[in-house]
């Protein structure tokens, strides 16, 4: 259903699907979002940037440096491929329910 | 059915969900800050006319230009961001019932806000100063849509919602009463009260945001 294979993962796609609600989100939120340890979510990230769906930048806030995710044009486009292909799911399973 | 290497359908249901619960907490705190800013610029809209009331006739229609224009800004850039989350979000719950998702939403928005906008000039040109008591009665569609937005960002309304969308609506009709009548000092005193109710429901939602609860059961990898 998902063409792209960085998203074969429910951690990946979670990242995804909220920062495409969000279109911005902090590190410390996407921990939050996902309850994954510091390294763990450093490498969902980085595989996500090297898919393209994502870009990470460093910003500096008045409480110190902090790392930011920025959902990418692709990315929206795979947001998308997800969205249909839950009403596909939500349709078969409306029909499955009817006959 | 999916094919070897894909998520399951309960995987990707679960994801819309877990996305849904975790947007659930971050829409309450920004609809928080949403309404501490309102009511921020309700306070601003009733009392700029005090403030430069004393101001020499030459510099008074650019100072309300700019105090109006400044706060309009703001909380315009702010309502956009977060009606646009709200509507995203409104859409991936919808997603799980394809049927009901109607598309649109960003017609839907911009067309209240050319309603609310063209509604302030249009009445004042034509009715003068008296002509703001029809505006205030069209504030209620921006009421209604405000109330749909937030039942739908949560499922059902929260208490910070319903505390909002009736001051707001009564702040809107004993305004416009009072505005038909010429009776201005109630104008202010409606606007006033709806700020404090706005105040109480941002710190309310901002207090009462649900808890997030860490990781899931679901998290599975198909390299």
């Amino acid at each position: 259903m998902l063409d792209e294979p960085a998203l074969r993962s429910t951690a990946r796609l979670l990242i995804l699907a909220s920062l495409a609600l969000n279109r911005r989100m902090g590190f410390a939120t996407l921990l939050q979002l996902t309850g994954l340890g510091k390294g763990s979510l450093s490498a969902h990230l980085d595989q996500l940037e090297e898919a393209g769906l994502l870009r990470l930048r460093r910003v500096f806030t008045i409480a110190g440096p902090r790392v930011v995710a920025d959902i990418t044009p692709k990315g929206l486009d795979a947001y998308e491929k997800y969205i249909g292909a839950l009403e596909k799911l939500g349709s078969a399973r409306k029909e499955g329910a009817r006959d | 059915m999916t094919s070897e290497g894909e998520l399951s359908r309960d995987e990707l249901e679960w994801v819309s969900r877990r996305t849904l619960d975790f947007e659930e907490y971050v829409l309450r705190r920004a609809w928080g800050v949403f309404y501490a800013t309102w009511a921020a610029a309700y306070l601003a809209y009733v009392g700029l006319p005090y403030l430069l009331s004393g101001l020499p006739n030459a510099f008074a229609w650019l100072a309300y230009a700019l105090g109006y224009g400044v706060v309009s800004l703001s909380v315009g850039m702010l309502t956009g961001r977060i009606f646009f989350t709200a509507g995203r979000t409104l859409r991936l719950r919808r997603s799980l019932e394809p049927e009901s998702w109607r598309r649109g939403f960003g017609l839907r928005f911009i067309a209240v806000f050319v309603i609310f906008f063209a509604s302030a000039g249009l009445s004042v040109y034509f009715f003068g100063a008296r002509g703001i008591s029809l505006y205030f009665v069209v504030l209620l569609v921006y009421d209604v849509y405000l109330f749909h937005l937030l039942k739908s960002s949560f499922g059902k309304l929260s208490i910070d919602g319903l505390v909002a969308t009736i001051s707001y609506g009564a702040g809107a009709l004993a305004s416009s009463a009072a505005a038909a009548l010429g009776l201005w000092d109630y104008v202010t005193t409606a606007w006033v009260v709806t700020a404090a109710c706005w105040l109480f429901s941002s710190v309310y939602a901002l207090y009462h945001a649900p808890e997030v609860y860490a990781g899931g059961s679901l998290m599975v990898e198909r390299d």
